[in-house]
C-alpha cells in the first residue's frame, strides 16, 4: 500500500507539472495584462509599455516560465504582483475559510442526504418517497449562489442578529465563526446533498436486491440491520466515490459563494487575480487546490479498501 | 408688561438650554471603529500608480496631498499652509507646514515635493498623473518649508493637481528600497494595521497626524463587500456603518429606515466614445447623426431606474462651467434630424459597427443595448461586444483596436480642463482620435487664461464645439448618495474628495 501511495505521489507531481504549463499559457493568453487592469480607462499606451517593464512583464513568455518554475522548485510560489505579499502566505491565509466551508457543506449533505436517500429506497415508490424526490429535483437545480442571496435576505430581515458582519477564526470567536460558515455551507450543501440523495436512493436500491439480502431478512434479522448494516454497507461504495468527487469539486466550486457571502477564501482569490491579471497569484493558488482536488481523490481510493478488504491497491 | 418680560427671560433660557444642548451633541467623540463599505480592494499600494477606486479609498487615508478640496470643490491649504500664484500664472510658491512627519517619523521637508512631482512627472514610473505636472519646469527649494515651482507656460489647472485625491506624497527612502509596493508610509490621519485579501483593511489611528487632535476615530476597517444584496444586508444588520449607493442599489436602499441616505454632487460620468481617426467615424455628420438618435433619457430611466442625470461634457456642480444640455446640439432626440445627417453623410441605406463596452460593471451592458435599439430606427445595425474588463481595457488603450466604446469614468478634480484636455486635444494623453483645430485651440486658451468669468466663456464654447463634432456621445451623471448609520458624523463627503479625519461616531 505504501508503494501505491508513493506512485500516487509521484504521478501527482506529473500532473501538476503539466497543469502549470497549461496554466501559463492559458492566464497569459487572456487579453491585457495586470499594469492595464491597473491603470484602467486612462492606461496610454507608454504608461503601460514602462510599467511592464518594470514589473519584467516585457520578457518571453518561456523566460518568465523558467523562472517562475525555479522559484517553485526552490518552495518559493513568487510575490503577488498586486500587493507585492508573498503568495504562499497569502493562500495560507485563506484556506481555512475553504477548507471550513467545503467540511461544512460536506458534513450537512450527508446528515440531509443518507437518512433522505436511505427512507426514499426503503419505502421506494411510497409517499414519501414521491416528496422526497421532487424535492431532491429542487435542491439539484437551484444553484448554490442563488441559495446563498436567499438566506442572506432572509437573515437580514427576520434574524438581522445572526447575520454575520464577515469571517472571523474559529479559534477567536465560535459563536461568530459559525453564523460566517453556516449559512454559505448550507447553500453549497444543498446542492451536493441532492447529489448524493439520488445516488444513495439508487444504489441501495440495487443493492437490496441482492441474495444476500433475501437471506439476511430469511434469517429473520430485523430490518433496520438488514438495510443499516448489509444494506448501506455494501452501497457506501458508491456513495464515497460520489461524495469524494463533490468535495473535490466544493473546493474549486466555493468561489460564487464565497463572492455572495464576502467570504476571504481560495476561490475568490483566485477571481480576483484572474480580473486583476495577477499572473503568479492565479498559478500558485490553482495549483494548491488542484494538489488538495488530487489528495482528496487518495483519501477516498485509500478508503475503499478499508470499506471493502476485496479491493486491494496496489 | 412685566408678565411679557418674564415670558421673554424663560424663554431666552430656554433656547440657551437648547442651544446648549445642541453644542454639546455636536461635540465629537474620540474613539471607535468605523467600519466603512468598500467595492474593490487597492490595485497597487504605490500611489502614484494608483488609478482605481478601491486604490483611493484606502491610500487617501494613509498618504496626504499637499492641498485639498473642501466639500464644494474648492482649494483649501493642508500640507501647504498657503501658496501664492504669480501674475503671470508661471510661478508658485508653497509655503509648507512645519509639523508633518511621514509614519516612519521622518519630518517631510520642500525636498520631499520636489522628489514627489519629479517621480509623477518621470515617464519611467508611469503614473496617471505625469500630465498634470508635465509643464513644471524647474522646482526650487530655498528652505525646508518653501517650494517654489516654475512652469513652462501658463496652465490654469496647476494648482488643483496638489488637491487630486490621487496627488498622494510619498517619502523617497521607501521608493528607494523598494518596498513602496509592499507598505504604506504617509503623513496622513491613519496607517495601515492589518491587511486581510479578500476580506478587510484595518488602519489604526496616526497620533502624530499634522492636524491637531484629529482624527477622532481610533481606527477604521474598510471591509470588501461587493455583492448588493449583502451589502443592504450588512447595513441592516449595522454590521457596517456607511457605504456609497449608486445605481441599481438604491432598488435596496430606499425602503431602509434609521439609515440617514445624503446625496453628494457628482463629477464621474458615462459616455459613449467614437474613434474619430479612420473610417466610418472620421465623419462628423455621421457621428452627430448617432447623437440625434440616443435617447438619453430611455437609458436613464430603463437602465439607472431614474437615478441619474442627463449631462453637458462638464458637470452640473462645477460651478458657472457646465452648458446647458438643451442648448446643445445632438442631445434633444430627433430621428427626422438624424435621418437626414446620414444621409448627407452618405450612409442613406444604413450602417453596422462594433460597440465594445465590458461587463465589470452592471449598467454597461444594458446602455448599449438601450443604444443598439435607438439605432435600430435610423437604420444603424450596432453589434454588442461585451467583454472582461481586462481584455477590453487592453482593447481601448490602442485605437487599432476599437470602433466605439462604452465606460464611465471617475471624477478628475474640479478644474474643467481635466475633464475635457485629456480626451479631445490633438495632444492629450488619452486622446481617442479626436484632431479638430478650433477645438485644440479654445482648450488651449482655457489653460491659459486664469480668471474665472474668461474661463467660463472659453469652456462653454468647448462644450458647444464638441456637442457639434460629437466625437463622444455623454449619456449620464448617476446619481451618488451615501448611506450612514445614524450615529456616524463628521465624514467630509465631497464631489471629488472625502476624507475621515473629522468623522467621529456618536454612540
Amino acid at each position: 500500500m505504501y508503494t501505491y501511495i508513493a506512485r500516487r505521489l509521484i504521478l501527482t507531481c506529473f500532473i501538476l507539472f503539466s497543469l502549470s504549463i497549461i496554466l501559463f499559457i492559458s492566464i497569459h493568453a487572456i487579453p491585457g495584462t495586470i499594469v492595464e487592469v491597473m491603470l484602467g480607462v486612462e492606461a496610454t499606451t507608454e504608461n503601460v509599455a514602462a510599467l511592464e517593464k518594470k514589473m519584467g512583464l516585457d520578457k518571453p513568455i518561456f523566460v518568465q516560465y523558467l523562472k517562475w518554475l525555479s522559484n517553485l522548485v526552490r518552495g518559493d510560489l513568487g510575490d503577488s504582483l498586486r500587493t507585492g505579499r508573498p503568495i504562499f502566505g497569502e493562500i495560507l491565509q485563506r484556506l481555512p475559510v475553504t477548507l471550513q466551508l467545503t467540511l461544512y457543506s460536506m458534513i450537512i449533505s450527508i446528515f440531509i442526504a443518507i437518512p433522505m436517500g436511505m427512507i426514499s429506497a426503503v419505502k421506494q415508490n411510497s409517499l414519501v418517497d414521491h416528496l422526497l424526490r421532487p424535492i431532491s429535483i429542487v435542491g439539484l437545480s437551484v444553484p448554490s449562489f442563488w441559495w446563498g442571496i436567499l438566506f442572506i435576505i432572509l437573515i437580514s430581515y427576520y434574524i438581522p442578529s445572526f447575520y454575520s458582519g464577515g469571517y472571523v477564526s474559529i479559534f477567536s470567536d465560535f459563536w461568530g465563526n459559525f453564523k460566517a460558515v453556516f449559512p454559505p455551507s448550507l447553500a453549497m450543501g444543498i446542492g451536493m446533498a441532492a447529489v448524493v440523495t439520488r445516488f444513495t436512493r439508487s444504489s441501495l436500491i440495487e443493492v437490496l436486491k441482492e441474495d444476500y439480502i433475501v437471506t439476511a431478512r430469511s434469517k429473520g434479522l430485523s430490518e433496520l440491520w438488514v438495510v443499516g448494516k448489509h444494506g448501506m454497507r455494501n452501497s457506501l461504495i458508491n456513495i464515497l466515490t460520489i461524495i469524494g468527487l463533490q468535495t473535490a469539486s466544493l473546493l474549486g466550486g466555493a468561489v460564487l459563494v464565497e463572492v455572495v457571502f464576502s467570504l476571504p477564501g481560495v476561490g475568490r482569490l483566485v477571481l480576483d487575480a484572474v480580473f486583476q491579471r495577477d499572473y503568479p497569484m492565479v498559478q500558485g493558488s490553482i495549483l494548491v487546490i488542484s494538489f488538495l482536488f488530487v489528495m482528496v481523490n487518495l483519501v477516498v481510493d485509500l478508503l475503499y479498501g478499508w470499506l471493502d478488504p476485496r479491493i486491494r491497491l496496489s | 408688561m412685566k408678565r411679557r418680560t418674564f415670558w421673554s427671560v424663560i424663554l431666552g433660557m430656554l433656547s440657551v438650554l437648547i442651544l446648549a444642548v445642541n453644542v454639546s451633541a455636536a461635540q465629537p467623540k474620540r474613539g471607535g471603529t468605523l467600519v466603512w463599505r468598500v467595492g474593490a480592494e487597492t490595485a497597487t499600494l504605490d500611489p502614484h500608480l494608483a488609478n482605481t477606486l478601491g486604490s483611493t479609498e484606502l491610500l487617501r487615508n494613509i498618504y496626504s496631498t499637499l492641498l485639498r478640496f473642501d466639500e464644494n470643490a474648492a482649494i483649501v491649504p493642508h500640507i501647504a499652509k498657503s501658496w501664492k500664484v504669480s501674475a503671470d500664472g508661471l510661478t508658485y510658491t508653497f509655503i509648507l507646514r512645519d509639523d508633518v512627519y511621514f509614519h516612519n517619523g521622518r519630518k517631510l521637508t520642500s525636498k520631499d515635493i520636489q522628489y514627489n512631482i519629479e517621480r509623477m512627472k518621470d515617464p519611467a514610473t508611469g503614473s496617471p498623473r505625469a500630465a498634470s505636472f508635465s509643464l513644471v519646469d524647474k522646482i526650487e527649494t530655498p528652505d525646508d518649508t518653501t517650494v517654489v515651482i516654475r512652469l513652462k507656460e501658463t496652465f490654469a489647472p496647476f494648482l488643483g493637481s496638489f488637491a487630486d485625491e490621487n496627488a498622494l506624497l510619498v517619502p523617497k527612502e521607501i521608493v528607494e528600497d523598494n518596498s513602496i509596493t509592499k507598505k504604506a508610509v504617509g503623513t496622513g490621519p491613519f496607517t495601515i494595521e492589518k491587511m486581510v485579501a479578500g476580506d478587510y483593511v484595518l488602519l489604526k489611528r496616526n497620533p502624530r497626524y499634522f492636524i491637531q487632535g484629529k482624527p477622532y476615530l481610533d481606527e477604521i476597517k474598510l471591509k470588501l463587500i461587493s455583492e448588493n444584496s449583502a451589502i443592504a444586508a450588512s447595513m441592516r444588520s449595522k454590521t457596517i456603518d456607511g457605504t456609497n449607493v449608486w445605481g441599481a442599489m438604491y432598488r435596496f436602499f430606499e425602503k431602509m429606515r434609521d439609515i440617514r441616505m445624503q446625496d453628494v454632487p457628482v463629477y464621474s460620468w458615462a459616455m459613449m466614445e467614437i474613434n474619430t481617426s479612420k473610417p466610418p467615424f472620421d465623419n462628423q455628420k455621421l457621428r452627430l447623426a448617432l447623437a440625434y438618435a440616443i435617447d438619453r433619457q430611455e437609458i436613464i430611466d430603463s437602465v439607472m431606474l431614474g437615478n441619474a442625470k442627463i449631462t453637458a461634457p462638464l458637470p452640473e456642480g462645477m460651478v458657472g462651467y457646465a452648458a446647458d444640455w438643451k442648448s446643445l446640439a445632438g442631445y434633444e432626440v430627433d430621428l427626422e434630424k438624424a435621418r437626414a445627417l446620414l444621409k448627407e453623410a452618405g450612409y442613406e441605406k444604413g450602417l453596422k459597427f462594433q460597440l465594445k463596452t465590458s461587463t465589470a460593471y452592471a449598467p454597461y451592458v444594458p446602455t448599449a443595448q438601450v443604444i443598439q435599439s435607438n439605432l435600430k430606427k435610423i437604420g444603424v445595425e450596432v453589434e454588442i461586444v461585451p467583454m472582461e474588463w481586462g481584455a477590453y481595457i487592453k482593447d481601448i488603450t490602442s485605437l487599432d483596436t476599437w470602433t466605439v466604446c462604452f465606460h464611465s469614468f471617475p471624477s478628475y478634480g474640479a478644474d474643467p480642463d481635466n475633464y475635457l484636455y485629456r480626451f479631445f486635444h490633438t495632444q492629450g494623453p488619452w486622446n481617442i482620435g479626436f484632431s479638430d483645430p478650433v477645438t485644440d485651440e479654445l482648450l488651449d486658451l482655457g489653460r491659459q487664461v486664469t480668471d474665472v468669468p474668461s474661463r467660463q466663456l472659453v469652456y462653454r464654447r468647448v462644450q458647444k464645439r464638441l456637442a457639434e463634432m460629437a466625437p463622444v456621445v455623454y449619456t449620464w451623471r448617476t446619481r451618488l448618495s451615501y448611506a450612514l448609520q445614524p450615529y456616524v458624523k463628521g465624514v467630509m463627503l465631497g464631489p471629488v474628495s472625502t476624507n475621515f479625519d473629522s468623522a467621529w461616531l456618536d454612540k
